[in-house]
């Protein structure tokens, strides 16, 4: 009896002292503290992907596709779709169109914390030498996320409009103010002036931001800024690092992801990555948008070349469901159905180029460059000459709005010249109540900053038209 | 193994001191107080010295008692334990009295079993003969409406979903809810439920206030489910065998649809959809307009009723055979129980298998015993269930077009897949100039139910061992060591070639996907317990423990794409991934864990049977909380003044007893906080084939409970022998310290910051009350209800005033809750337009005057009320009459409202083009000077206080009728002792204003979810 009772308590005191306090002294296994985060060159590196793991432009591309005129209401959309962004009738909780505000804002923290490591970490042999390269893809991902939430929220793009707050450094607690446009113009093209020194050009991964992608950037920002000569000087140096034009076959061949000759920067898409092409037209074969009438018979259907890559009539629907797709995103093969999303090319760069040529009234030069983006996408092509400043910006406008449809571009573009949304009347047939203009003085013409950040940051003014707090 | 040990605490009740005499001989007869018949398979118990026997078939016992002993014990399952003074006496007869379960003897807290009479706190037991064979595989739904306070909403009637369980209202806001459940002292996780046979369960106890919750310290939060399973009693071997067969309906759906020709009407009026597209008024038709009419002509004739397609009689059957017997020292329970049930959806049903073996041996001062159980269960549920989504059958029923024929000339579902999308084999009947003039919404539903799996293998196993000596007179040394296992695993196929095989991004050809979870929960009880009554008036009992926690959970999942149409629900199928075809497997899982340290002591002193004090006091120590937090120390002080033991009582002709308690403590709620949570982390992340990583937790330095501090005041009745008895509560209970969602600016690279600062209270009284209204020799009638009514406001918020959270708002000096949205006014007369109430921005209600616009942000109001039912109960009787017996409950849940997400979409300006409608929008508004409720077609639907509806309902939830066959004919069979056959319905009425599917609903929008079905059952109990 007595030994039976000696092995309880043993027992009893074993129980006891192997659950001592290491029972409670735990760390976790599947995330690591903060604190230990980032300590040497591989960590930054890792720091460095998880930035760009969580840019999510596509958003950028759906709130252009949805606001503008290039899209149209699809036979197969059953409402739940992004009605109200393309009805013109959403308030500031309408995460279709807020959503890159918190996006961006986080990829710009993930850079900021990065940043505010980097002179204390640790390296081996020539890692060193790979840190500035890092640090310069940091800024000029800092600089495109700010410009981004700059397109989409500012309520205006001259200097003194309200701009978006401008984030150096990781704030847990913070309610910035907005800064103004010009205010966050300046610190993009610091940071973009930045990496352009800090990444070597010979580092060519098109997943992430090359010296080449920089350039383009700043030639994108100085447009928006009307910098006409900066735009000029950025834009000749981006086409002198890729020049060619693609025509024909090879152009179809950019969208299906085999040829990136045009491509500066592109955003990798696979399975795990989500797709794109699933705003215009679900995997179940539903189309909820389609390229707008308005689109379709701005192309020379026999001769351009952008007509059969962006369009697609599928005859082989019934004649009550939509046959109009947006072929612009139509996989990578048969199987693999999802694509990079091309975030610069070199034909926006000629753009950027005719237009500011214009601008600064060298019709010449900028007659040649269009005919030249002209020349490679449409065969039996004869330049065309314009009589004066105006007609080459509008001939520029509607290339713009025919070579970057769904792209992320056509809504901006008018809001940068403050021209209204206009739908033709075959745009509107399908789907209850689609309005036709969004006028400048509308509410829904600016973006609203989202409800949720005006509620947590008392010092964000709102955009006006919609209530702040 | 703590309720062997607490059984002794209850023994220790009348344990004396010990004397010198001879061993002699008892004997006596046990009969039932009702009809005074024997009574068979007594066990007579020793007290102190653990021997023991049974009472025979005609209620006769006899055995040896040492000299030391002063008193026996009757135990009998379903009668109150009576123990007596031997006094010298060498026979001992005794009539048991019937168990009444309002007035359960003994207070099971899972650490110790206090005697009511001594009890300070309150709680609810409910024994095994309230929730036995109901046909519902989780025992949480059987709950509903048995105990006072206890609100048990099942959140879909879907075979095997757990119901949700609130105990005292609403204790958190960003935080659980949940209450702790512990069975046989080891806790468990409420997935596992459906896994555990509820037949096994002698009794489920209901821990509500901190004289009780505070011995959970940390984790008492939220209430405590106390479930103590069935033990073998002394006596030859029982051998039952039970079966019960039955069916399930649909409860008949209020939504009145539209038909093919309203609904082309409608649409032809709103001038959109097919029915505009088709219509002869429609002069931009691209289509021929006899082509039209050839069209519209062919659907006319087509009006698919989709219930019919997707719903079928569901069909229960159970088996179960329970053995269990044994002698003085070692006693057995062992069950098997096969559970077989297809629900009313297509694709939704559930088997299990649990198997259970409890052992009990005690000999000399030693005591040992083992629990263990081990379920198998094995479920297949439809998708997308409360979701607006088409994969959802109970979404798509409604919203599938009546002119849908699902079926092709063939026989085969036609989906909307057209050829060109490697749709195998092609469907000859998807051509451009084809006959499909729909979307085929329900269509494609149908051919996913067909074509996809959603299966939950669950194992689960529990074990529970325990020991205990006694050292000295009184004193008592224990240990407990639990194991709950549980292995979860989900395969969800979706078969290539169908609708939703080509609707899979990564490929298009189905995907195959396993999802198996392992958790781990070790709990280590050690300690020491005193009971002792000193000069007959001083009764002390002390615990004293040492506890401790260690939970593990790990997970991993894959899925894989491509599948091989041969080889179907199986990884075997899958197709390797490569770097062009998109089939790379998705692969995830985690793993993470928590401890938990305590001491913990207890102590409960009674003086002269009148007055009680009891105090308990716990220190946790927890890994969740930061170092600086991670020790907490929690207590309850408790008072009972047993008013009928006082003289001028004593002898009262009515009052029987009557016991005044009143308790005070303080718990907090640990148990479903995130196990890191305050720790800032970065965790990983890819890119384009790299590993990265990148912030996932802010952190927070403070991360600290929610406490609670509860004030409780109860009384317990007695009255006229006890035909009349019940229970009144009282209570008061503040949490401070709630976890709040604070917003954070998204600059801060994050939404929303997890940090403690609102506070909150929940009043309450609950009253429990049972009558018997005819009471006699072998008859008795009982009218019993119970009703609760809880007052929950938020105090504080920190430094903010509301939280507005879509359709709901966290307010300080509301409920929580509470619904927000933008009142509706009606059409506009004139124009048709949605009219929508201002919001005076001062007072924050709605001012009286109209307007068009709408503005969610601006315009809200949270006049609608709240989710929570703040009154609710059960009422029921029973009656039984010899070998007769019927019962039925009612259930009540009143003044609650909820959001109709249902009718957004059943009734809206925006979607009627392409869903089917309610008949109600028939009348939306189509000339000026129209009155009615439903704007103009076309106009935007928006989010309003159109679809907030009161969801009070009363529900019949459970009718019983039961024979028990005489046991004379019965034995004339030789190895028959008993046969009881029974009919059982449940949810067979329900009485509310409501007019979506089910009221009965644990979530604040409704979505479609699976109703609760109507149930009957008939079953046979055989005893050999």
């Amino acid at each position: 009896m007595k030994k039976k009772l000696n092995l309880l308590i043993t027992a009893a005191i074993m129980s006891v002292s192997i659950s001592c306090s290491d029972n409670i002294d735990l760390l976790p296994s599947d995330t690591i503290p903060t604190e230990t985060a980032i300590q040497n060159y591989e960590d930054f590196d890792r720091a460095v992907i998880g930035v760009y793991s969580n840019i999510g432009y596509n958003q950028t591309i759906y709130s252009n596709t949805l606001m503008a005129d290039e899209s149209r209401w699809a036979i197969d959309n059953n409402v739940r779709n992004y009605g109200l962004p393309h009805k013109w009738a959403f308030d500031s909780s309408d995460g279709n169109v807020t959503a890159p505000w918190g996006n961006l804002y986080n990829v710009i923290d993930r850079i900021n914390r990065a940043l505010a490591v980097y002179d204390n970490l640790t390296t081996m042999g020539t890692q060193a030498q790979e840190l500035p390269r890092l640090r310069g893809e940091l800024l000029a991902l800092r600089a495109l996320c700010h410009f981004d939430l700059l397109r989409s929220f500012a309520s205006g793009y001259e200097n003194d409009a309200m701009g978006v707050p401008l984030m150096l450094e990781s704030v847990v607690l913070g309610k910035p103010p907005r800064n103004t446009f010009g205010e966050v113009i300046n610190q993009v093209k610091l940071d973009l002036a930045e990496a352009d020194q800090l990444i070597p050009a010979g580092f060519g991964d098109l997943f992430r931001i090359t010296k080449p992608a920089v350039v383009a950037l700043r030639a994108r920002v100085a447009l928006y800024a009307k910098d006409w000569d900066e735009a000029i000087t950025f834009s000749n140096q981006a086409i002198g690092f890729k020049g060619q034009l693609s025509s024909g076959d090879s152009y179809i061949d950019i969208w299906n992801d085999s040829n990136t000759s045009e491509t500066f920067f592109q955003l990798r898409r696979n399975s795990n990555g989500g797709s794109i092409r699933t705003l215009w037209t679900d995997d179940n074969t539903d189309v909820f948008f389609s390229p707008s009438f308005k689109l379709i018979d701005s192309y020379d259907g026999d001769n351009d070349v952008r007509y059969n890559a962006f369009i697609l009539d599928d005859e082989s629907v019934e004649e009550t469901r939509e046959n109009w797709k947006v072929n612009k995103y139509p996989g990578q093969n048969e199987t693999n159905r999802f694509n990079n999303i091309k975030v610069i090319r070199v034909s926006e760069v000629y753009l950027i180029l005719a237009e500011a040529y214009a601008e600064n009234n060298n019709l010449a030069d900028a007659t040649k460059a269009l005919n030249d983006l002209r020349s490679a996408r449409i065969d039996n092509y004869s330049d065309e000459t314009f009589a004066n400043k105006q007609d080459v910006i509008d001939a520029i406008y509607l290339e713009r709005f025919k070579e970057l449809a769904f792209e992320g571009h056509r809504f901006f573009d008018l809001k940068r010249r403050n021209l209204i949304v206009e739908r033709d009347d075959r745009d509107l047939a399908f789907g209850a109540a689609i309005p036709k203009i969004l006028m400048t003085t509308d509410r829904n013409y600016l973006l609203p900053i989202p409800s949720g950040e005006i509620y947590a940051n008392e010092n964000i003014i709102q955009n006006p038209g919609y209530v702040g707090q | 193994m703590k309720q062997k040990l607490l059984c002794f605490l209850v023994l220790g009740l009348v344990l004396m001191g010990s004397a010198y005499a001879q061993d002699r001989r008892i004997s006596g007869r046990v009969t039932s107080e009702i009809d005074g018949g024997a009574l068979s398979g007594v066990s007579v118990l020793i007290i102190g010295s653990g021997g023991g026997t049974q009472t025979d078939e005609n209620g006769q016992y006899s055995l040896i008692v040492p000299a030391a002993a002063r008193n026996i014990q009757f135990r009998m399952i379903g009668f109150v334990t009576q123990t007596l003074e031997i006094d010298g006496r060498n026979t001992v007869n005794v009539a048991l009295t019937a168990e009444k379960s309002e007035l359960a003897e003994v207070i099971i807290t899972g650490y110790t079993e206090t005697a009511r009479t001594k009890n300070v706190g309150a709680s609810v037991t409910i024994s095994s003969d309230k929730i036995q064979d109901v046909p519902m595989p989780n025992f949480s739904q059987r709950l509903q409406g048995l105990a006072a306070g206890v609100s048990v909403l099942s959140g879909s009637g879907q075979p095997g979903t757990n119901a949700v369980i609130r105990i005292r209202g609403q204790n958190s806001i960003a935080g659980g809810e949940t209450p702790l459940y512990v069975v046989d002292g080891v806790p468990i996780d409420e997935a596992t439920f459906s896994t555990m046979n509820p037949n096994d369960f002698e009794s489920i106890s209901i821990l509500k206030d901190a004289s009780t919750t505070a011995l959970y310290g940390s984790r008492g939060g939220n209430g405590v489910v106390v479930i103590k399973t069935k033990r073998g009693k002394a006596g030859g071997l029982q051998l039952r065998y039970n079966t019960q067969f039955g069916i399930d309906n649909r409860a008949t759906s209020k939504f009145d649809m539209m038909s093919t020709s309203e609904l082309l009407a409608l649409q032809e009026q709103g001038r959109a959809g097919i029915g505009w597209t088709l219509s002869p008024n429609n002069t931009s038709s691209s289509i021929e307009p006899i082509r039209r009419a050839a069209i519209l002509d062919s659907i006319s004739r087509i009006n698919t009723n989709w219930e019919d397609l997707f719903f079928r009689t569901g069909r229960l059957q159970t088996h179960e055979v329970t053995a269990s017997g044994g002698d003085e020292n070692t006693r057995y329970f062992s069950s098997l129980n096969y559970y077989d049930q297809d629900g009313v959806a297509y694709r939704s049903d559930l088997r299990r298998y649990t198997f259970r073996l409890n052992l009990d041996h005690n000999s000399g001062p030693w005591e040992f015993g083992l629990q263990s159980n081990a379920g198998w269960s094995k479920s297949n549920f439809i998708e997308s269930e409360a979701a607006v989504a088409l994969a959802n059958p109970y979404a798509a029923i409604y919203l599938g077009l009546p002119w849908e024929n699902p079926f092709g000339p063939d026989g085969r579902i036609i989906t909307s897949n057209n050829t060109t999308n490697g749709f195998s084999p092609a469907n000859p009947f998807n051509s451009r100039y084809g006959v499909l003039a729909d979307s085929r919404i329900a269509s494609n539903t149908l051919d996913r139910m067909d074509n996809t799996t959603l299966f939950t293998d669950q194992i689960k196993t529990m074990f529970n061992a325990n020991a205990a000596y006694r050292l000295y007179d009184g004193l008592k040394l224990s240990t407990n060591v639990g194991l709950d296992y549980r292995q979860t695993t989900q395969e969800r196929s979706i078969y290539p070639g169908s609708h939703a095989g080509v609707s899979v991004q990564n490929g298009n050809q189905g995907s195959y996907g396993n999802n198996v979870t392992r958790r781990l929960n070790l709990i280590s009880t050690t300690g020491l317990s005193y009971n002792k009554v000193f000069a007959d008036k001083h009764d002390l009992s002390v615990h004293a423990m040492f506890e401790a926690v260690r939970w593990r959970e790990s997970g991993f999942n894959y899925t894989g794409y491509g599948i091989n149409p041969k080889l179907l629900n199986t990884p075997a199928g899958i197709t390797a991934g490569t770097n062009t075809n998109a089939m790379i497997p998705g692969v995830g899982g985690g793993k993470t864990e928590y401890g938990l340290l305590s001491y913990f002591g207890i102590a409960n002193y009674t003086y002269d049977r009148k007055y009680t004090f009891q105090g308990s006091f716990r220190r946790d120590g927890s890994s969740k909380l930061p170092t600086a937090n991670r020790w907490r120390s929690f207590y309850s002080l408790g008072g009972n003044w047993n008013i009928s033991e006082e003289t001028f009582l004593q002898n009262s002709p009515f009052v029987n007893q009557l016991i005044l308690r009143a308790s005070y403590g303080l718990t907090a709620t640990a148990q479903n906080q995130s196990n890191f949570g305050y720790l800032p982390t970065y965790s990983n992340a890819s890119y384009a084939g790299e590993s990265g990583i990148a912030p996932a937790t802010p952190g927070n330095p403070d991360f600290d409970w929610e406490y609670t501090r509860a004030f409780n005041i109860g009384l317990d009745y007695g009255l006229w022998n006890n035909r009349v008895r019940g229970a009144l509560e009282f209570y008061h209970s503040t949490t401070r310290n709630l976890f709040i969602s604070q917003q954070l600016s998204m600059t801060s690279g994050f939404n929303s910051l997890s940090i403690n600062a609102g506070n909150m209270l929940n009043q309450g009284i609950e009253f429990d009350f049972a009558v018997d209204v005819l009471s006699g020799k072998d008859y008795v009638w009982t009218i019993n209800a119970n009703i609760a009514y809880n007052r929950n406001e938020i105090t504080s918020l920190g430094q903010e005033e509301e939280y507005p959270q879509g359709t709901s708002i966290i307010r300080v000096g509301l409920p929580r809750g509470s619904h927000y949205a933008v009142g509706y006014a009606g059409a506009d007369p004139e124009t048709g337009a949605p009219l929508y109430y201002n919001r005076n921005q001062e007072t924050g209600e709605m001012d009286g005057t109209t307007t068009t616009t709408y503005d969610g942000n601006t315009m809200s109001v949270a006049q609608w009320g709240t989710m929570f039912p703040p009154t609710k109960g059960g009422f029921g009787t029973s009656f039984s009459y010899k070998g007769f017996s019927f019962s039925t409950l009612f259930v009540f849940f009143e003044g609650f409202h909820l959001f109709n997400n249902e009718s957004f979409f059943l009734a809206s300006t925006s979607n009627f083009s392409a869903y089917n409608q309610q008949k109600r929008m028939a009348n939306a508004w189509n000339e000026p000077g129209q009155i009615t409720d439903i704007a103009r077609l076309g106009s935007q639907r928006q989010f309003s206080s159109f679809d907030i509806e009161d969801a009070s309902f009363i529900r019949w939830r459970n009718v019983t009728v039961s024979y028990r066959l005489p046991t004379d004919f019965v034995r004339q069979s030789k190895f028959l002792s008993g046969v009881r056959v029974y009919a059982m319905g449940q949810n067979l009425m329900t009485w509310t204003k409501w007019s979506g599917f089910d009221p009965e609903n644990s979530i604040n929008i409704h979505n479609f979810r699976y109703p609760a079905p109507k149930n009957f059952t008939f079953g046979v109990e055989v005893n050999f």
